[in-house]
């Protein structure tokens, strides 16, 4: 989440919202009275407003931010799980959560907060290599799998596994921290775990 | 030491060795110099001194803790203690610490800041670094192989006793990301690196869009390739990007990264390159450096790890490039007779590699479908439009006669400097007769090719070159109009051109030469059926010459632009969405229909994104 994010009023104008959305690069704004949360005004409420286009309608523009705000938001505490947040935004279909704790407002998370917490899941932000694995989605396959990296003495970073392409089966993606992840392929697929990565890449696309 | 080339290496680099168990093992080095010596293309003269990196040298790079814990984790005898403090520093795994780390981490460091500074003090005109081109290390982490990084810490030594424009070339399989990330901010270092995609390879950075951050924006430039792309692809890549570049950058020194982990019978990488690529490589940036370096090359030998059979003839090939010195066509037998007896019946013999049947030069053609969208991608954002159009990647095929004819006109314009014609529609004839301001920087530094690369362009089926020249013949601005690249947002509107580049020479800049010379070329009638665009990236701009900054380069544009019928329009296309000082103008002709027009508008903005 962004901690302490910039506010409005709910007697703002529309106009001085869109400019502080502008001037800050973001598109959402907790409206605040006092230290209370009362609601939260999107670029995309502004643009889908009756009447207004890309460009807010001059008569929107002096409008108060309390019209056009969705009330009554949904919330987090700072302490919900990210799935639970995700789950929230997915389910409600809009792009951020006010994190609202005992004290008022504490901070915003938004879809793009999200995208940096996958990034860290993923471990697409250290110098690694990926395997992609399809195993059976049986009691101790990933376990097994595993210990064959740990054999070779190599560090894991990042362990993912999703619903495999197949019912009965898990996908998974490995962040192998090595320069050398060609013997880790080839152990994975000997001891039988189909893999793919560096040194048996996936069939030539071109 | 004699010549103008000469090896940073000696015996004392075999101790940079993570064991036999280890891609990177001490027995690349005795491998590679001792078929040097035996090919008889090396001797003790050609070794360059160099003395082990200090302190102050690596803090440029590195951050002291990480020294320091480099140096306890070197000393012999029982690993220290705490394994989680290694695992931060990365020193595990494909770093395992081994006796003597750090001092052998220093020798590589000092070979390389030993040949940077030879080449950059004018001592010695090219290096070669076998052992050296560790382009992974990061500030306060071993990655890779890499201990220090030896090129990075040499480059920030070199640039800050001198004031030198350096362009960095990574043909390394990997990522070249500890220099990328060294000069991620350093508009005096460009840095471009050719590389296996990061979709499984290590490690895993080195996305096209990886640009640098300002002031040093346009200056990280990276070109992920696929998979089993072979010699022609890489080349044509190398072709496409690295040459223009040189010509954008105008850099004054040359350091390459020349790791041969991309060969098909390396264990690492996926990319089946051959020696033939690799000596075709090295012909290109030896060319490259005289071209544009005065001759200024510093070459690393980074990656390559099939010991046996590519190593040693790789680096061969680049130092018989360097020295100009001709490698023996067979390897010799004493040196072979040398090698494990397992290990002498892999060898072809062959030292020089054999001509392929057959086979037609690289072109684009040869890259396959992603790589071209790549390569084109790295283009746009790396290159400026006036360059992109002197180094065009294709004749572009399709458009032509979208632009109607008319006869060949001409105007004049009272520059400050002096009277000035304006022609459109230049046969290349006429082209040919007439020559190029050094001021044009778009042009490389070869006297003669100044006048071939006009007449090119005036060639291109779709194009349209208007000159500003001298009554003596001598072309100080022009305007290229163009179709615009396929694949980008616009490129696919009918009656849809661009303005792909503009360019006045410097000495004849505030003469309203580029106003003119852009007001005269939408003249033609036919121009009122069109709609044109133009787009300029900001970290494209002469900013250094012009003295101006990126706001008052971009106001003085949309005048020139203004002046013509060309208004500024709002757009989330994101290489144009990047940064709030790029510009995007376009002028609708009189006579365009309403839907033309509707279609163009409703591209301008595609998502809900913040538009700047």
């Amino acid at each position: 989440m962004t901690g302490g994010p910039v506010t409005v009023s709910p007697r703002a104008t529309v106009a001085a919202a869109m400019s502080a959305m502008r001037r800050g690069r973001f598109r959402h704004l907790p409206v605040v009275a006092g230290a209370e949360l009362v609601g939260v005004v999107s670029e995309r409420d502004l643009e889908t407003w009756p009447g207004a286009g890309v460009e807010v309608a001059e008569s929107l523009a002096d409008r108060p931010v309390a019209e056009v705000m969705t009330s009554q938001p949904v919330t987090v505490w700072p302490d919900e799980p990210v799935e639970v947040a995700a789950r929230l935004l997915v389910d409600n279909a809009i792009g951020c959560l006010p994190v609202v704790a005992e004290e008022g407002l504490v901070g915003i998370l938004t879809v793009s907060d999200l995208f940096s917490v996958l990034l860290q899941l993923l471990g697409g932000g250290e110098p690694s290599s990926r395997i992609t694995l399809v195993l059976p989605d049986v009691p101790g396959a990933l376990g097994r799998a595993m210990t064959v990296v740990g054999e070779l003495g190599v560090n894991l970073l990042t362990v993912v596994t999703e619903p495999g392409p197949e019912p009965g089966t898990r996908g998974v993606v490995l962040r192998a921290g090595t320069i050398n992840a060609a013997p880790v392929v080839a152990a994975l697929v000997a001891a039988g775990f189909p893999a793919t990565g560096p040194g048996r890449p996936e069939p030539d696309e071109r | 030491m004699s010549g103008a080339a000469a090896v940073a290496a000696d015996g004392r680099l075999a101790t940079y060795d993570f064991g036999p168990d280890r891609p990177f093992q001490a027995g690349r080095l005795d491998a590679g110099l001792s078929l040097l010596r035996a090919a008889k293309v090396l001797d003790d003269d050609d070794l360059l001194a160099f003395a082990p990196a200090a302190d102050a040298d690596l803090e440029l790079i590195h951050d002291r803790d990480y020294l320091e814990a480099l140096a306890r984790f070197s000393a012999p005898g029982p690993a220290p203690a705490d394994p989680a403090e290694a695992t931060r520093f990365g020193l595990v795994g494909d770093n395992r610490p081994f006796p003597g780390m750090d001092e052998a981490a220093r020798l590589v460091a000092g070979a390389t800041m030993a040949a940077v500074d030879a080449v950059a003090a004018g001592d010695l005109a090219h290096v070669f670094a076998p052992v050296a081109g560790l382009h992974h290390a990061q500030r306060r982490r071993a990655v890779g192989f890499c201990l220090v990084n030896d090129i990075a810490v040499a480059i920030a030594r070199c640039t800050r006793a001198w004031p030198l424009r350096v362009l960095y070339v990574d043909l390394d399989a990997h990522h070249g990301d500890g220099v990328q990330a060294a000069f991620y901010d350093d508009p005096r270092v460009c840095t471009v690196s050719l590389h296996e995609t990061g979709r499984y390879l290590f490690p895993g950075s080195g996305e096209v869009h990886e640009l640098g951050r300002p002031p040093g924006r346009g200056r990280s430039v990276n070109v992920p390739l696929e998979p089993s792309t072979g010699d022609d692809g890489f080349l044509a890549a190398f072709d496409a990007v690295v040459e223009p570049l040189a010509a954008a950058f105008r850099p004054d020194l040359l350091v390459t990264q020349n790791g041969c982990d991309g060969h098909a019978t390396d264990p690492l990488s996926d990319l089946t390159l051959s020696l033939r690529g690799f000596r075709e490589l090295a012909r290109r940036l030896h060319r490259l450096a005289h071209r544009h370096c005065q001759g200024r090359w510093v070459a690393t030998g980074g990656g390559g790890y099939d010991l046996d059979q590519v190593v040693p003839r790789a680096w061969a090939l680049l130092w018989s490039e360097l020295s100009g010195r001709r490698l023996p066509a067979r390897v010799p037998s004493a040196w072979l007779a040398a090698r494990p007896a397992r290990k002498r019946a892999e060898w072809s013999g062959w030292l020089e590699p054999r001509r392929r049947r057959g086979s037609g030069g690289p072109g684009v053609r040869s890259l396959g479908e992603r790589n071209q969208r790549t390569v084109r991608a790295a283009r746009r954002l790396a290159l400026p439009p006036s360059v992109r159009v002197v180094y065009p990647l294709a004749r572009r095929a399709g458009g032509a006669g979208r632009l109607p004819g008319w006869e060949p006109r001409a105007g004049e314009h009272h520059a400050p400097g002096g009277p000035l014609v304006l022609r459109d529609r230049c046969p290349a004839s006429l082209l040919r007769r007439l020559e190029v301001d050094p001021g044009i920087h778009a042009f490389v530094r070869d006297p003669g090719q100044e006048r071939e690369v006009l007449s090119r362009i005036a060639e291109e089926p779709t194009g349209e070159v208007v000159v500003a020249h001298t009554p003596e013949g001598v072309v100080v601005g022009y305007v290229a109009v163009l179709d615009p690249e396929p694949g980008t947002r616009f490129g696919s509107l009918p009656g849809l051109l661009e303005v792909g580049a503009i360019e006045v020479a410097s000495g004849w800049r505030r003469g309203g030469v580029a106003s003119a010379l852009l007001r005269f070329a939408v003249e033609p009638d036919p121009f009122e059926d069109l709609i044109l665009i133009a787009s300029g990236l900001a970290w494209h701009w002469d900013l250094e010459q012009s003295g101006l900054s990126a706001v008052a380069y971009r106001r003085v544009l949309g005048r020139v632009f203004g002046a013509a019928g060309f208004e500024p329009l709002r757009t989330d296309e994101p290489e144009i969405a990047y940064d709030p000082a790029n510009l995007f103008v376009a002028r609708v002709g009189s006579r365009v229909p309403p839907v033309r027009r509707a279609a163009f508008t409703s591209r301008l903005v595609r998502g809900h994104h913040a538009v700047p």
